[in-house]
């Protein structure tokens, strides 16, 4: 494996950060913690807008289609403070951070210009189209099928587990062109579909927690035109795996139990003596989230330097969810470990949302198993 | 400039360090020519400033060095030795000759003597640097009781059941031994952390590159066991650990070694410390039988794994240093980070 660097983020970053913290500071003082808890699972379409028109929705894609234009150290220091603010930016994510970027890399000139100005505007909310009810991890034996019409494709099938769907105008789907299943990798593309044609059913799921954050997708005949195949025809294994890079290499994936952090932290700096071991425990957070932290970063200067780290990416994540769903695991037993001291209302519910949510951190893009057999392989065992 | 130094050090200690010379200095031998050969190298100055005569480096830039000596398991205190050396220049005294190295806990004052319980690299060092109440001394190994060094040689030592392979030692000094130098008290401690956690990061390293290497020839069931999930999902486990702690030490060895950054060094010592135990394990369960035996080299690593780990402050006290940092103010934990451990503008 590659040696490390500790880069640090280019000061150039500060005002960005700066101009981010304004803008949160009006939008999120009065939001609660269990809300702000759902972080990228939080939808809120005025949100996302408002954050497009400061600029700050398709980061990296070039200022031609109205995007900001940004590095990746940028992009990390924007989704830093989105997600430590707990900010509700499901909306716009997956075309910010992997929609977007796939439409200017394998998109025709009209593609781009139709997809990438709405994106940046806060006008087109993507979801993914990976999973199946049969295709989970092992996602090459996707059964869902586009074939040749004369005026375009015919798409059948189903999606499942695509985030707020129910809200999304598009999302980009992975599904067989030729051949069967058997054929595993071979013979599968992307679309770009339309969520609003007709044969198209959403059906939202409920989750444990009471919300309905994912969905199922229905495909039944769905008329696609010529131009929604994105890429090339047969390509669709090689795009998903550059869609799923872009997926796995951002600071998602340490932050999501920060506001259970900083919210237990608040209350134990309101009371007079908090225990020994509730100190130490926050030590503990604070320094495994700080080597988080650096081999994020580490990530992004790969990124900023053209490479793909791939194997690096995998691992940070790996560590990075086991961190998250630490947190309200440890942090539970700590409040519970005094019955003399009453917590916050609030606090309570955000550990509740957030323990009870946490086992989708180590499955939404790759799990945990799946991760570590490409660590594995990066390493050269496979 | 980096890579450079990174290689030259390398080159050195692969010459003058392998298993056997590790095993021999643990066994009694003399660590002269070792010594000999890095005072000819110039790197025991590498921290020493340009205007007394050393190269100038911050700890950034010498990370290789410590890096390595984890990695290579190096049997002296190579770098409290570079480090030392540069507070001693720093404060105006004088270099003695020989390795120093720095101790791993308080002294204890009884009856006119000055007692050093638990010195790492103490067997080989010439001299200790240690903290006194009137502020820190320099005490000569050559001038500490025999009798104390005698029961220390001895397999019951309270430290550990292998004293035999252990450079650790207790000595007492009458007080008139001990040198004041004008070094802050305050700096050893955290420097001494900060040698661990970097050392644990390279002797993780070894670790981790001696097991896949196992796992790719050690056939059972017809084929290499690196080619059983189970063993692969336990060496990405182990790869994660040492990938952290490799940024650990990272994070720790930044800056100026006459102003170390406690917090910084506490969250780098907390966070390897509290890796070392897990890699080492899975070194050994993937090893077998055969990882404990005195002959094969992995314990060679493991061992100072397990005995770094605890060195100036195992993960629990680190964590509660850096806990009290935390909640005695009121910033949150992105900005805590930011100010406290990475020195980004706040």
């Amino acid at each position: 494996m590659d040696a490390l660097t500790l880069s640090r983020l280019p000061a150039g970053t500060e005002s960005l950060r700066a101009k981010l913290r304004a803008f949160l500071d009006t939008r999120m003082a009065s939001v609660p913690p269990q809300v702000r808890a759902r972080s990228w699972m939080g939808f809120d379409a005025g949100f996302s807008r408002a954050l497009a028109r400061e600029g700050l929705v398709g980061l990296t894609l070039p200022r031609e289609w109205g995007g900001a234009g940004l590095g990746a150290f940028d992009r990390f220091v924007v989704v830093e403070e989105l997600l430590a603010r707990g900010a509700p930016v499901a909306a716009h994510w997956i075309a910010d951070r992997q929609s977007g970027p796939l439409i200017h890399r394998y998109g025709t000139p009209q593609q781009k210009a139709f997809y990438l100005p709405r994106i940046c505007r806060g006008e087109a909310f993507f979801g993914i189209g990976m999973s199946e009810p049969g295709a989970g991890s092992d996602l090459a034996s996707v059964r869902s099928k586009a074939i040749r019409t004369d005026s375009g494709w015919q798409l059948t099938g189903q999606k499942i587990w695509t985030t707020h769907a129910q809200h999304a105008h598009y999302l980009i789907a992975l599904v067989r062109t030729t051949g069967t299943a058997a054929d595993r990798q071979q013979g599968l593309s992307q679309f770009i579909v339309d969520l609003s044609l007709p044969g198209v059913t959403v059906r939202p799921i409920v989750d444990l927690a009471g919300d309905a954050h994912f969905s199922e997708v229905f495909f039944d005949d769905v008329a696609l035109a010529e131009d929604a195949l994105i890429g090339e025809e047969g390509a669709g294994w090689e795009q998903v795996n550059a869609e799923l890079a872009f997926e796995r290499s951002g600071p998602e994936r340490i932050y999501s139990s920060i506001i259970v952090f900083d919210t237990w932290l608040q209350w134990l700096r309101t009371l007079p003596a908090p225990e020994e071991w509730a100190v130490t425990l926050a030590g503990r957070i604070v320094a495994h989230l700080a080597v988080l932290r650096a081999l994020s970063i580490a990530v992004t200067a790969k990124l900023e330097a053209g490479e793909n780290p791939v194997t690096l990416a995998a691992l940070v994540k790996d560590l990075g969810t086991a961190l998250e769903q630490e947190i309200p695991r440890v942090i539970a037993d700590a409040i519970a470990g005094n019955p003399d001291l009453i917590a916050p209302e609030s606090l309570l519910r955000t550990v509740a949302y957030v323990s009870q949510i946490c086992p989708s951190f180590s499955l939404r893009g790759g799990t945990r198993e799946i991760l570590r057999g490409m660590i594995a392989r990066g390493l050269g065992l496979r | 400039m980096d890579t450079l130094f990174a290689d030259a050090i390398q080159r050195l200690l692969e010459q003058h360090v392998t298993p056997a010379t590790v095993r021999a200095i643990e066994a009694g031998q003399d660590a002269g020519a070792l010594y000999a050969a890095l005072e000819a190298s110039g790197f025991l100055d590498a921290l020493v400033s340009e205007a007394h005569g050393g190269a100038g480096l911050d700890l950034a830039a010498v990370h290789p060095l410590l890096h390595q000596c984890g990695y290579r398991a190096v049997p002296a205190p190579v770098a409290a030795t570079t480090i030392a050396r540069a507070l001693l220049r720093a404060g105006g005294d004088e270099v003695p000759t020989g390795f120093i190295t720095l101790a791993g806990t308080p002294a204890i004052l009884h009856d006119g003597c000055i007692t050093v319980p638990d010195i790492p690299c103490g067997r080989v060092a010439g001299w200790v640097l240690a903290a006194l109440p009137e502020g820190v001394a320099l005490l000569p190994t050559a001038r500490a009781r025999q009798q104390e060094a005698r029961q220390d040689a001895h397999p019951d030592t309270h430290h550990d059941t292998h004293a035999a392979t252990n450079l650790r030692a207790r000595y007492t000094w009458d007080r008139a031994a001990a040198r004041r130098v004008h070094v802050a008290a305050d700096a050893l401690w955290p420097l001494g952390a900060l040698i661990a956690t970097v050392q644990l990061a390279g002797a993780a390293r070894r670790a981790l590159e001696m097991t896949l290497e196992h796992a790719g020839t050690r056939q059972q069931f017809g084929k290499p066991i690196g080619k059983f999930q189970a063993i692969q999902q336990q060496i990405s486990v182990m790869a994660e650990q040492v990938c952290a702690m490799d940024m650990a030490g990272r994070l720790a060895c930044r800056g100026d070694p006459c102003a170390p950054d406690p917090l910084a060094i506490g969250a780098g010592k907390a966070r390897a410390s509290e890796a070392a135990a897990e890699v080492c394990a899975i070194a050994h369960a993937v090893h077998g039988a055969m990882g404990i035996t005195a002959e094969h080299d992995l314990q060679l690593y493991t061992r100072r794994l397990l005995e770094w780990r605890t060195d100036h402050g195992s993960e629990r006290y680190w964590q509660g240093r850096l806990g009290r940092a935390l909640l005695a103010g009121n910033q949150s934990a992105l900005d805590f980070m930011r100010s406290a451990l990475f020195h980004e503008t706040a």
